[in-house]
């Protein structure tokens, strides 16, 4: 981590401040950049930023969760569905969020709900797929096991099925949220009045290449702090139990 | 003994495009309560497939299994405990709770089914480790987990699909011993397949040897041996001789539709056979 700090302030140095074949505002420092940090944290604008967004996140995603889930055990549970509807939402999975942003603009004006739905929308398929590949993989045997012990119907899904699906839907789960990240940051550049991505867009607009980074810079942070808070946590729970850890 | 199985006139065809295969042919079974059956027969006999149907797994196409004189629909607790090959175990559930699952599902009060489950656990001798999790059990403590998980259903019949066949010969030969005495004290009727002639006649009070192509049975052997029974013990050895001669054709004639037209097993006896030279050197 120091040592990339170092290079990229070395980089810097070079091009901007030695060779001159940048210009200072093509390029920040990293200094700049933590200078910019801190003046957007001593204004309270990063601190609203976070929560605006996290907040637009955590329904969007919530949202996704619930519907790609729900898609994902309805397409499994028709054979017809599952031949006919499986690459349609690989197609839809590969289209990305800001392919949306007609739409949303058009239903729900530029608003937040505007954004939530850009946010539902680009993860919302990748967990249909994911809850989809993880039924078509639970070993068929646990199935049968199931319905000698009982497990028909509802229960068949609640307590084989789902469970048994569980370490690929985590998987997907976390592309969601990946894709939930993206779905953000395109409504929030081009509609937003507040959260990271206005701030993002706002320091282009006023020439501060190192807000812009600054911002950047958030993002990976919080990403990453939630992958190893909440991800990794429940990922690394279910890889103990079912000793997928050792090969 | 009252009846308590008793299987008429089944056949099963599996069709495939243009081809019709049938795996069972006519089969006729009758079980007497607390009766411990085995099935045996060469790879392809439908053995396996029979016994699913037993199960509710699968549909027969003509004739029916009748428990206690009434015909079986489903799968179910009311029908029969099933244990598998592999390890059907949940790897997402501790020992308790896979022991408990079927309970659960019979809406059994959780205090109640901790303690069943912990008796089956005891009867497998597993309960220091009911709160592990699956993955770190030995091959032969999964299968044991997976007794008390069938045993625990409570139900008259027990199924069971080579449970010992990816074992170890000496985990093998512990469970085959802890099995019948399992048999002995809880007096369920057991239904155990398996390829291995030796563990039919250690186990069972009646061997049925199957023939396949079309899957069908071809002799129904009582077995009158002493309980229990030790693995290569003389008088099991020359029993299992008897129902080895009764399967060796059917296994040869298997084989042969696997092997070029010109083979046969005489061909591969390359080793003098041991017995014509017992006296050599004398």
């Amino acid at each position: 981590m120091l040592i990339l700090l170092i290079i990229w302030q070395t980089v810097f140095e070079i091009a901007v401040n030695y060779l001159k074949i940048w210009k200072p505002f093509y390029f920040p420092s990293p200094l700049d950049v933590g200078a910019s940090l801190y003046q957007l944290f001593l204004d309270n604008t990063l601190q609203i930023a976070i929560l605006v967004s996290l907040k637009r996140l955590v329904i969007g995603y919530l949202i996704s969760v619930v519907l790609g889930i729900f898609l994902g055990l309805t397409i499994a549970r028709f054979k017809y569905l599952t031949e006919n509807l499986s690459s349609m939402i690989l197609g839809l999975q590969t289209l990305p969020s800001i392919c949306w942003l007609p739409f949303a603009l058009l239903w729900y004006g530029p608003n937040e709900s505007a954004i939530i739905f850009l946010i539902a929308i680009g993860s919302t398929f990748a967990i249909t797929l994911a809850t989809l590949s993880g039924i078509q993989n639970v070993n068929p045997i646990f199935i049968r096991a199931g319905k000698t012990l009982g497990a028909k119907g509802f229960r068949a899904y609640k307590d084989i099925i789902i469970p048994a699906s569980l370490p690929i839907l985590i998987a997907g789960l976390k592309q969601g949220w990946a894709f939930a990240w993206r779905g953000l940051m395109a409504g929030e550049m081009i509609s937003a009045t507040r959260g990271l991505g206005q701030v993002l867009m706002a320091g282009r607009e006023w020439g501060g290449i190192s807000q812009v980074v600054a911002v950047m810079v958030v993002i990976i942070f919080l990403g990453l702090t939630i992958d190893k808070l909440v991800f990794s946590n429940i990922e690394a729970n279910i890889r103990f139990r079912w000793g997928l850890n050792k090969t | 003994m009252k009846r308590i199985l008793a299987i008429e006139q089944l056949s099963k065809n599996f069709i495939s495009w243009k081809q019709t295969t049938t795996t069972l042919q006519d089969i006729n079974i009758e079980i007497k309560d607390g009766e411990f059956i085995c099935l045996v027969g060469p790879s392809g006999c439908g053995k396996s497939t029979l016994l699913n149907i037993i199960a509710g797994l699968e549909k027969p196409s003509a004739g029916g299994v009748f428990l206690n004189g009434n015909p079986l629909k489903e799968a179910g607790p009311d029908r029969a405990a099933v244990m598998f090959q592999e390890s059907a175990l949940f790897p997402w559930l501790n020992v308790l709770e896979n022991v408990e699952f079927g309970m659960k599902m019979a809406g059994i009060p959780a205090e109640e089914r901790q303690n069943r489950a912990i008796k089956y656990l005891k009867l497998v001798q597993l309960s220091r480790f009911s709160t592990v999790p699956i993955h770190t059990l030995s091959g032969g403590m999964r299968q044991r987990v997976a007794l008390a998980r069938a045993l625990a259903m409570d139900s008259r019949l027990l199924l069971m699909d080579e449970p010992f066949s990816a074992l170890d010969s000496q985990t093998k030969e512990i469970l085959q011993l802890q099995l019948q005495q399992i048999w002995w004290e809880t007096k369920k009727t057991i239904i155990f397949v398996t390829h291995d002639v030796e563990e039919a006649v250690l186990l069972g009070d009646r061997v049925i040897v199957m023939a396949a192509n079309p899957g069908r049975i071809k002799k129904d052997i009582k077995i009158h041996l002493g309980r229990p029974r030790q693995a290569k013990s003389l008088d099991v050895t020359y029993v299992v001789e008897e129902v080895k001669k009764e399967l060796r054709e059917e296994v040869e004639r298997v084989a042969k539709a696997e092997y070029d037209s010109d083979w046969s097993i005489e061909k591969i006896s390359f080793l003098a056979n041991s017995s014509d030279y017992m006296a050599d050197g004398i």
